[in-house]
């Protein structure tokens, strides 16, 4: 058991995980979020750039029920994400409710080099929205 | 019904044309519209249209590859990987045949390589179907995943 946290931490720190908490713009208070990432952004062994992300976020699909109460829990998802090198955009998602809960995008670019800046950009369909950025190792 | 699909349809084939065209001049202009009404398609072929603007695909399985496992014993998270060798790659969509609406997501590439990796959610036994855009055109593969419920195997 005391193993475990040790372990968790060593694995953040070499995945670069960011304990930074985005707040969302707007939102009511049925759909606030609080969205936790983990990035990592290195060179792969042929010169690109692998990038490899998830986001927290409940990703509902509006047609599941409560358990208890029986009513249908509200479509929450995240809609849109988009990741930029240097400020130039190389990937831009939509996002559906069947993308899983925390959702995770792993790609590759080229042209990317050690210390650039990748960012990355979520909207979800209540409004809210969230950025943060890493650089490339 | 049918003539309702096909107006939707080009309306958000237009606004996602005029989205692309938008993002390639100018950067910032990163969040367009959310393609509604290819998310809420209730066939591959009508998403498909919607997105595209055709819906004729070529069924190629050696140059696309769509990486899954064959039986998963969780459905609401299916790791699935998409990759191609065909040239001039610029967008990836991913489907699920059996999910309410078959639409999981589309990954637009300006720059990235074609690929793609994420996890999904698969209602039922399925086949899932990845959609890359080559030139142009559309080539497709297709994988049947077996959803087990309560994680027996099997």
């Amino acid at each position: 058991m005391t193993k475990n946290p040790n372990k968790n931490k060593r694995e953040k720190q070499s995945t670069q995980t960011s304990s930074v908490e985005t707040q969302p713009d707007s939102g009511s208070q049925q759909f606030k979020v609080q969205v936790r990432h983990k990035v990592k952004a290195m060179v792969g062994a042929n010169g690109d750039t692998v990038v490899k992300t998830i986001v927290t976020h409940p990703m509902e699909t509006g047609f599941r029920r409560d358990k208890k109460t029986g009513k249908v829990i509200p479509a929450f998802f995240i809609q849109e994400f988009a990741v930029r090198h240097n400020g130039k955009t190389v990937l831009l998602a939509y996002w559906g409710p069947a993308i899983s809960k925390n959702p995770l995008l792993h790609f590759t670019f080229n042209g990317g080099a050690s210390g650039d800046k990748v960012s990355f950009f979520w909207k979800d369909n209540r409004g809210n929205k969230g950025s943060y950025s890493t650089t490339i190792v | 019904m049918r003539r309702r699909t096909l107006l939707k349809g080009t309306m958000s084939a237009g606004t996602l044309l005029v989205a692309a065209s938008a993002g390639l001049l100018s950067p910032q202009h990163v969040m367009a519209a959310w393609p509604k009404a290819a998310f809420s398609a209730k066939r591959i072929e009508d998403a498909v249209q919607t997105l595209a603007g055709t819906s004729s695909m070529t069924t190629d399985d050696t140059s696309v590859t769509l990486k899954a496992p064959p039986i998963a014993e969780n459905g609401a998270e299916v790791g699935v990987t998409v990759s191609t060798s065909l040239p001039n790659v610029d967008a990836i969509s991913i489907f699920v045949e059996k999910n309410n609406s078959p639409l999981t997501g589309t990954f637009l590439l300006r720059g990235a390589n074609p690929f793609v990796r994420t996890r999904i959610k698969v209602g039922k036994s399925s086949n899932v179907v990845a959609v890359v855009r080559s030139n142009g055109k559309l080539f497709t593969t297709k994988r049947m995943i077996k959803v087990t419920i309560g994680g027996c195997g099997g």
